[in-house]
């Protein structure tokens, strides 16, 4: 399980700056030989100045994640964030494989109430057989959540599952685009 | 190091817009029901919109959530699968505060047709600066119940140049002109009067709230008479975030004001002036028995908010179950 250093407690749409926090507080204590401006103690209040300083990003409908790239430049944190939809949840997995937390948006009061409702930032920290276990500020003191795998992934595939993915620059992507509708010559009677 | 992993290619209108959506919106957004509309995919979008309510007696805030469709649409290209067209983020924001705007007048409206039933006791005659609009109707209904026998013909009212104000004391059926073309008290302003044991000032307050209940858009939109407004407001935000909350809060002065500045546009720093107005205002309100103080705090009267409450049901609102917090 990947141990996220720092938890923030946030509420509406700061679940987004608080989980780019979170993340960016554990890069800064697992790679400490890149160059960072935040100080290698979480607790001070620098890392909670960085998490306030998100707000500013956060508008009426959200987050928006152009922003978390514009966030990080702005206070020099050697990061790069992107956005993506990924395929399905073992993406998720080859990203913790190689310790890479991954911010995730699912539809929270989908899993709560059963009912189609706001999209929800939190972060996967690990999988075990039945469950992913999330890091989400939503739910500050108690922040590690499980979810039931299934109700997971009605509810990330409810956002699209999309993940935003914040990695030391070092790291990079190769993407495979998986396209929705199966290729004719792959489909059962050649036909899609 | 170099990861491989597998995406979702954006093949369809809905992926196209949904990560636009996330890339310039936020996850507040979501796209609705695609519409094929010839060269192009329309797809409309709508808002899950966070609104946070406190407490500051028990430091408890909740967190709702307002939900609204169509603040914007998306146009995509149905060859390329290309957006041709979308919204600001301005242009959603100005859409949220106009469906915001429709639940907030939603309870002025209610509220004020609370407030001007004389049963409540509101006491009208102590919000001095909402007087300087309304003197008319004041003076007409007491100088009609303390002259008796001596009622002014429709020549004279007319000559004073606010038939307009009578007119709407007409129009509530309290006052009349009678066969002799004279200015006459209904048998409705007579029981008014009696129950208010003859006092003509208090029936002339009682008289100014069932005017307001009636015709305050009038008042307001028509005949611009603002004065009444700033007390509508603070007594607006006030409810509205009870309402949201689903019981009395209660709220200092600052919070308050920042309500206001919540539920209508004004600026965000007021005046000087305007600042000092407002602690007259909300003494005003307490005084009027429309707002109560409670250890240091405002709060609501119970009667009114129970009157509004039938509102709660139709706001396009939900509460996540993890919203509630002590602090």
């Amino acid at each position: 399980m990947i141990d996220l250093p720092l938890k923030v407690k946030a509420t509406g749409h700061n679940c987004v700056p608080a989980s780019v926090t979170m993340v960016c507080a554990y890069w800064r204590k697992s790679k400490p030989t890149l160059k960072w401006k935040l100080p290698e103690d979480i607790n001070s209040s620098e890392w909670t100045e960085f998490f306030k300083s998100g707000f500013k990003y956060v508008k009426a409908s959200g987050m928006p994640t152009n922003s978390i790239k514009r966030y990080l430049k702005s206070l020099n944190i050697p990061l790069n964030a992107r956005l993506e939809h990924m395929s399905n949840s073992h993406q998720l997995l080859n990203l913790l494989n190689v310790d890479v937390p991954i911010i995730v948006f699912y539809n929270q009061d989908f899993y709560l109430k059963g009912e189609k409702g706001i999209g929800h930032a939190a972060v996967v920290v690990d999988k075990t057989e039945e469950t992913f276990v999330t890091v989400d500020a939503a739910f500050y003191p108690k922040c590690v959540h499980q979810i039931p795998k299934k109700v997971f992934e009605e509810a990330w595939e409810m956002e699209q599952k999309s993940a935003i993915i914040i990695s030391p620059k070092s790291i990079k992507f190769s993407r495979v685009k998986i396209p929705s509708r199966t290729i004719p010559m792959y489909s059962h009677d050649g036909v899609t | 190091m170099k990861l491989r992993i597998e995406v979702q290619e954006l093949d369809t209108p809905r992926k196209v817009v949904f990560n636009k959506i996330m890339q310039s919106y936020g996850a507040g957004c979501f796209p609705q029901k695609t519409e094929d509309i010839g060269e192009f995919y329309r797809v409309p979008i709508g808002v899950h919109f966070p609104s946070s309510v406190i407490d500051q007696k028990t430091n408890t805030e909740r967190i709702f959530t307002f939900h609204f469709n169509n603040v914007g649409e998306f146009l995509v290209k149905k060859r390329s699968l290309k957006i041709e067209s979308r919204p600001s983020q301005s242009f959603i924001l100005n859409s949220i505060r106009e469906k915001r705007k429709d639940v907030r007048d939603t309870v002025e409206k209610d509220l004020i047709k609370i407030i001007g039933n004389p049963k409540l006791g509101v006491r009208f005659d102590v919000l001095k600066y909402a007087h300087l609009g309304v003197q008319p109707i004041y003076r007409t209904i007491t100088k009609l119940l303390e002259t008796r026998g001596k009622y002014p013909p429709r020549s004279e009212v007319e000559s004073i140049g606010y038939t307009d104000l009578v007119r709407l004391i007409i129009d509530i059926g309290y006052v009349e002109y009678n066969e002799e073309q004279r200015l006459t008290p209904t048998n409705k302003l007579k029981d008014l009067f009696a129950q208010s044991n003859g006092d003509a000032l208090r029936t002339a307050e009682s008289i100014i709230g069932l005017v307001l209940a009636e015709h305050y858009d009038y008042l307001y939109q028509t005949r611009r008479i603002i004065h009444f407004v700033p007390y509508v407001r603070a007594s607006t935000a006030y409810y509205t975030e009870a309402l949201q909350f689903g019981g009395l809060i209660h709220l200092t002065e600052t919070r308050l004001l920042e309500s206001v500045q919540k539920y209508y546009k004004v600026a965000a720093r007021p005046s000087r002036k305007a600042r000092f107005g407002h602690a007259t205002l909300i003494r005003e309100l307490l005084d009027a028995n429309i707002l109560c103080s409670e250890d240091n705090f405002i709060t609501g009267r119970a009667d009114i908010l129970d009157g509004l409450m039938h509102i709660r049901e139709d706001m396009p609102m939900s509460e996540p179950p993890y919203s509630s917090t002590a602090e």
